[in-house]
């Protein structure tokens, strides 16, 4: 064990520092110098023996609750190193695991059932010849005369513009609405109405009844 | 529905917060509501306005127009159909609004002719909008009047078919008497069925395979009079369906090609 070093050997660095403190304070100074050379000059002692063992032994180890540790660990940041091309075989994994789940999984829709509303729908084509025509619209009372979302499709031979839609039973009138200003009737339909307004509109009867179904 | 009321409660109350110009069309909406116009109809029609940038006047109009069909206890629907019909052709509103006046006064006209013939016997809007229809598919008013005074009216659901019919075979250039003759056996006998609907339709296709009118008009009132199915009546043509698809293809892509 060390011996302790008398404080009075060294430059008490406070009391120096202010000599010009007050005389009160200079007082107080002395005091405790006088206060640390009596406890410095009092003569050391060894500790008893076994004293060391008997503190350790007294000290309980402390329990901590589980969710504290996983909070804790949880809370620790890391630092995490990986090399992209060890990433690809696993990247490939989830991404067949992915693809077998959309396959067979229990939301994968069955072609075979169709939504009722959908499936009492009858599809039907409509085609227009029009090879000048910028853009053409299907319009008619099934879609509320709206030419948006009813935009027909220019075939291959770029003459034919074509739409195929799924209609509810029952008689229908239609007109096609070219380049979006120019309404004309389907000619391959012998049924017509006058709109009223200087132009025909194609009649259409739409039958799930296979005999009846022309 | 909610939503519907939500829309034309937010447009109203928008509309209400502005001019007397805007006070005139919430006022008018309320009208109509107190009418009995569905909000599902005032809903649509406050949509089309905001879509086609409709004046407040022409809004205003509309729904006094929508007030009196409606009191009229007469269906609303074709005349929303009309005025969307006319928006998406371009077609300017003061020329709508006279296109629905006209049709008005035809939905009045037959009313009037059939509250003649059938006295009591309500007929429903379906039925009375089919009639309506013939007189755009090309029937005058007199032609019309005469053919449902002529009629058999036990059934008023296939007095409107007959009528419908009437239109589309006069389309078709068949004769005229035959067609009377026709229609006539099936109101008689109470076997103008629904599957008669497509008959306009066989009729055309027959036509263009240069079968007589007389021989169509034969085959058509052997089936009506013996009250056989309307594909008895094709048979005796000689068609099979395949036979008569013309017009737009109904069935599937795969169906038609095979």
């Amino acid at each position: 064990m060390s011996r302790k070093k008398d404080p009075s050997d060294q430059p008490f660095r406070d009391s120096s520092a202010k000599v010009e403190n007050t005389a009160y304070e200079n007082n107080e100074n002395q005091d405790l110098l006088a206060l640390k050379r009596l406890i410095y000059r009092m003569p050391d002692r060894e500790a008893p023996a076994g004293l060391t063992e008997s503190i350790l032994s007294s000290l309980e180890p402390k329990t901590v609750p589980g969710w504290v540790r996983i909070y804790r660990w949880a809370l620790r940041p890391r630092t995490v190193t990986f090399q992209p091309l060890k990433l690809v075989p696993a990247a490939m994994v989830l991404v067949l695991g992915l693809a077998i789940a959309f396959q067979f999984g229990p939301w994968r829709k069955d072609p075979g059932s169709m939504d009722p509303r959908q499936a009492s729908l009858i599809p039907v084509t409509f085609t227009l010849s029009s090879p000048e025509a910028e853009s053409v619209s299907l319009i008619g009372s099934f879609n509320q005369w709206n030419p948006a979302g009813h935009k027909m499709q220019q075939l291959g031979d770029r003459n034919t513009w074509a739409l195929e839609i799924r209609l509810p039973e029952g008689r229908h009138e239609y007109a096609f609405l070219v380049d979006g200003k120019m309404v004309v009737p389907d000619q391959s339909s012998p049924f017509y109405q006058s709109d009223g307004f200087g132009n025909r509109n194609s009649v259409l009867f739409v039958s799930r009844d296979e005999p009846t179904n022309i | 529905m909610f939503a519907a009321f939500l829309v034309v409660a937010s447009v109203s109350l928008s509309y209400g917060q502005g001019q007397p110009a805007d006070q005139s069309v919430t006022a008018s909406i309320r009208a109509a509501r107190t009418a009995g116009v569905s909000e599902t109809v005032l809903n649509r029609l406050m949509s089309l306005a905001a879509d086609h940038r409709l004046e407040d006047d022409g809004v205003v109009r509309l729904l006094n127009f929508f007030q009196t069909v409606q009191t009229e206890d007469l269906p609303i629907d074709p005349f929303m159909g009309k005025i969307e019909e006319g928006l998406a052709k371009q077609i300017p509103l003061d020329t709508i609004a006279a296109v629905l006046g006209k049709k008005l006064e035809d939905y009045r006209f037959v009313r009037r002719v059939l509250t003649i013939k059938t006295e009591e016997q309500e007929i429903s809007h379906q039925d009375l909008s089919r009639m309506v229809g013939s007189l755009d598919g090309g029937i005058t008013r007199e032609e019309l009047a005469r053919f449902i005074q002529e009629a058999s009216a036990q059934d008023l659901s296939m007095l409107a078919r007959a009528t419908e019919i009437l239109a589309l075979l006069k389309q078709v250039r068949f004769n005229e008497s035959l067609t009377r003759e026709i229609l006539f056996t099936g109101l008689r006998n109470n076997s103008l069925t629904q599957s008669w609907d497509y008959l306009a339709r066989v009729v055309a296709t027959a036509k263009r395979r240069q079968i007589s009118d007389d021989e169509i008009a034969r085959a058509a009132r052997q089936a009506l009079e013996a009250n056989q199915p309307f594909g008895d009546f094709m048979a005796a043509l000689g068609f099979t369906p395949r036979d008569l698809r013309h017009g737009p293809a109904v069935g599937r892509s795969a169906e038609r090609n095979q």
